[in-house]
């Protein structure tokens, strides 16, 4: 009872609390707890990021960073639960009866940051927006197959899609789907990039690339008392070690991607560490269209090449789960569980000499500085292949540079990728001919047949079925080996609280955090 | 004989020039011989065996991947010394061709190469060295253009400054005279007398390369992991600073060491070179 009394009470003596044995939680009881989690309003948060925002402009995001920002200065119609459900944001309700035709109704009186009110006209230039092939938004193949958008009354937007599409609430969830007034779009759409005028939480103060990004709390959002903080500070540390100092030293209050091989030190400190199963994987991928990866024998052969366990252990301190080459995680819910795949080199050995591999050919590997998880699997995966012949020069390359000229492009390189908010988006993303990121450039005709028929099909059982079919053919053809998934860690301060980590890894809920 | 007792003598007068040439001596043995004197590989990943301890086995412990700190180390030697004696013979060569060639030539042309070598040298060497590299992109032989360029300058001065104390000699008047070509000037009359000085600044050249190459490596822009590079294990052990701070210091230890050897030996030679000392042996 008295920890609840005590000014100096924090989330991790409420935890040393609860651990200290349920007499105690059951004598707290509800007020003690109620208590607890009462938020209080003010104060600054600073959360450390490690990858540079290459343009302010939500729709045209494609890292946590940027995602972060688009969170924090706009909103959608839809935003994805921490299990993976479509939940409310602008659009308070939605309905369809054929999976055809849906109706977003929008949330009444919502303001932009302008002073003019949200409505149906610019959530339906904001879709447009995304969905115009002139802005090359990641999200234009991830929105979902919508055929037509159009305004219904003042507060509802019908959308069309081209086929029964029972995932497009979670497809409309995607981070680049952020509404801005259509003023700004018709106007002066180049101002997103460094500006921006939306309806989220938080409104921008400053921005300076590279360096920080300061936002101040939007008095005028929607959802009750919230926001709770005053400001959010996002401090840029492209370098990890920085990145820890810095929250050691209480210069920042939240890393949002721990550093995992200090986790003991941060943990000594009182700083609160925690760990979050996710979708998200490194990749190693194949360009398919490229010797000698067109040849499936010789992308068999380096996946089969890599020690697992061991890539897992020295890249992640086992801070993650081990793959199997299929790009879907057991969070996903349609997960078709396949058999583990071993480190086999006589077996790869064998491929390679069918396949007509030089032994002793060098292949060039490009390996963005950040998250060093990139570099180490590179590291890995380097010895792993050279017993079976296939030598691999490391060529590392700092982040912007591998965005500009090796991402997509090279045959051969260590991709980093988020969970997605369900398995079509995942292979809409990176796998079929048409998608956005197509890097592997894989092209397989029935791969392709099997998501359309997935996507059309309003039963979930055969839903089930196709996405089954998809994942054996991932694992049998490996157009990117997956050598496991990664945990998400973050590490904050004890005076921090309401931080839920979304296995998704793009929804950061900061309007839900205060400090006490 | 007599020659090589006569320079065992002149060393003996000269301790550091002794105790540097030892210790670079050491270096290069170990540099030739590295492979036979590692005791392990220095890539094989070792999952079993991470942040081990120093032991027997591992004499200075193993690192994030379970590789043996010791033979990477030694392995090490190679890189280091490799990139600092090939930056260091292509700044002698350049730079003493430019400094001779525009200390000869004089007027104009002097003023011309020299204002261009000042430009050169008005960056700070790391920043030109990593400006370079990030255009070339990083490997091994950029590296050594890299601070070549950076270090080209400095050599050119001392190799001018020296031109031009000889330039004016009788030898030099009597070889115009006779109508000698100015190559055969250059490098048959000018450059057996000013070379002194450039050998001496090259001596202790050797030293500031490898630490500027173990600096551009430590910054991910030099050599590539997993190479064993000093530079390359302290930029990676960093991230293990907590966990294991040996890793840093035994690659701290080697550069200290090098750099020390080299500046040994490079005072000595100076002191050996010096005119007014040459006339006591």
């Amino acid at each position: 009872m008295y920890l609840f009394e005590n000014n100096r009470f924090s989330r991790r003596t409420f935890l040393k609390g609860m651990a200290a044995g349920a007499a105690a939680v059951t004598l707290c009881g509800v007020p003690g707890l109620a208590l607890a989690n009462a938020p209080k309003r003010g104060g600054t948060l600073r959360v450390s990021v490690s990858r540079e925002l290459k343009s302010l402009n939500p729709y045209r995001h494609v890292n946590l960073s940027e995602y972060m920002q688009g969170e924090l200065m706009y909103s959608g119609l839809v935003k994805l639960s921490h299990e993976l459900k479509a939940v409310p944001d602008l659009a308070e309700s939605w309905e369809s009866s054929d999976a055809v035709t849906w109706r977003f109704r929008l949330r009444k009186g919502v303001r932009f940051q302008n002073g003019k009110e949200v409505t149906a006209d610019d959530a339906v230039a904001s879709i447009r927006k995304v969905l115009d092939p002139e802005t090359a938004s990641p999200g234009r193949k991830n929105i979902g197959p919508i055929t037509s958008v159009d305004v219904e009354d003042k507060y509802t937007v019908r959308v069309v899609t081209a086929y029964p599409f029972s995932f497009l609430p979670q497809s409309m969830a995607y981070p680049c789907m952020k509404i801005c007034p259509k003023e700004v779009l018709e106007g002066d759409y180049a101002s997103l990039a460094t500006k921006g005028c939306g309806s989220g939480p938080f409104k921008l103060r400053e921005y300076v690339p590279g360096t920080h990004v300061i936002f101040d709390r939007n008095p005028d959002y929607f959802d009750g008392d919230k926001p709770y903080l005053d400001e959010v500070q996002m401090l840029i540390f492209p370098d990890s070690v920085a990145e820890t100092n810095a929250l050691l030293t209480g210069q920042s209050d939240w890393v949002l991607e721990a550093n995992i091989s200090q986790l003991a030190k941060l943990k000594e400190a009182g700083i609160v560490v925690t760990r979050t199963g996710s979708g998200q994987f490194p990749s190693v991928v194949y360009g398919c269209d490229m010797k000698p990866f067109t040849d499936m024998r010789v992308r068999q052969a380096i996946s089969l090449s890599l020690d697992r366990q061991m890539a897992l252990d020295m890249c992640l301190e086992g801070f993650g789960r081990i793959g199997n080459d299929n790009p879907v995680s057991p969070e996903y819910p349609f997960y078709h569980q396949l058999p583990e795949r071993k480190q086999d080199l006589d077996k790869a050995a064998r491929l390679l000499s069918e396949a007509g591999f030089r032994s002793g050919s060098t292949i060039p590997m490009y390996i963005a500085a950040v998250p060093a998880v990139r570099g180490k699997l590179g590291i890995v995966l380097q010895q792993c292949a050279a017993q079976i012949g296939v030598k691999i020069r490391l060529q590392h390359v700092d982040y912007s540079t591998f965005l500009d000229q090796y991402w997509k492009k090279a045959n051969f390189y260590v991709g980093f990728y988020n969970m997605q908010s369900c398995e079509d988006a995942l292979f809409q993303l990176l796998y079929t001919s048409d998608a956005s990121w197509n890097e592997t450039r894989w092209n397989n005709k029935k791969f392709d047949q099997l998501v359309l028929q997935a996507r059309q099909q309003l039963d979930p059982e055969k839903q089930r079925k196709a996405f089954a079919d998809c994942q054996e053919l991932l694992y049998e053809e490996v157009p990117s080996c997956v050598p496991f998934f990664l945990d998400l860690v973050s590490a904050y301060q004890s005076k921090v609280n309401g931080i839920v980590r979304n296995p998704r890894n793009t929804f950061f809920t900061i309007e839900n955090v205060w400090l006490s | 004989m007599s020659c090589i007792r006569t320079v065992f003598s002149t060393l003996r007068r000269y301790p550091s020039a002794m105790v540097g040439s030892v210790l670079v001596s050491i270096l290069l043995i170990v540099a030739i011989f590295a492979p036979f004197i590692a005791p392990h590989d220095p890539l094989k990943l070792n999952p079993r065996e991470r942040f081990a301890p120093p032991s027997v086995e591992h004499v200075m412990g193993t690192d994030e991947y379970g590789r043996d700190v010791f033979s990477r180390i030694i392995l090490g030697t190679r890189t280091s010394l490799g990139i600092g004696l090939s930056v260091t013979l292509v700044c002698a060569v350049a730079g003493g061709l430019i400094g001779l060639t525009s200390g000869y030539l004089g007027g104009r042309a002097d003023e011309l190469i020299m204002r261009a070598m000042d430009i050169l040298m008005a960056f700070p060497g790391i920043l030109f060295a990593l400006l370079i590299l990030s255009m070339l992109g990083s490997s091994i032989v950029n590296v050594i253009v890299a601070i070549s360029i950076t270090g080209i300058p400095k050599t050119a001065r001392v190799a001018r400054s020296s031109c031009l104390n000889v330039r004016g000699e009788e030898f030099i008047e009597a070889a115009k005279a006779r109508g000698e070509r100015t190559w055969y000037i250059l490098l048959v009359e000018l450059l057996p007398n000013a070379v002194q000085p450039i050998i001496v600044e090259a001596s202790i050249k050797v030293g500031f390369v490898i630490l500027t190459a173990s600096s551009l490596s430590f910054l991910g822009l030099g050599t590539q992991p997993p190479t064993p590079d000093w530079g390359l294990i302290i930029g990676s052990a960093r991230e293990y600073i907590f966990e294991a701070p040996m890793l840093i210091v035994w690659p701290i230890l080697a550069i200290a060491f090098t750099t020390i050897s080299f500046n040994l030996l490079g005072d000595g030679l100076r002191d050996i070179l010096d005119p007014r000392e040459l006339g006591r042996v």
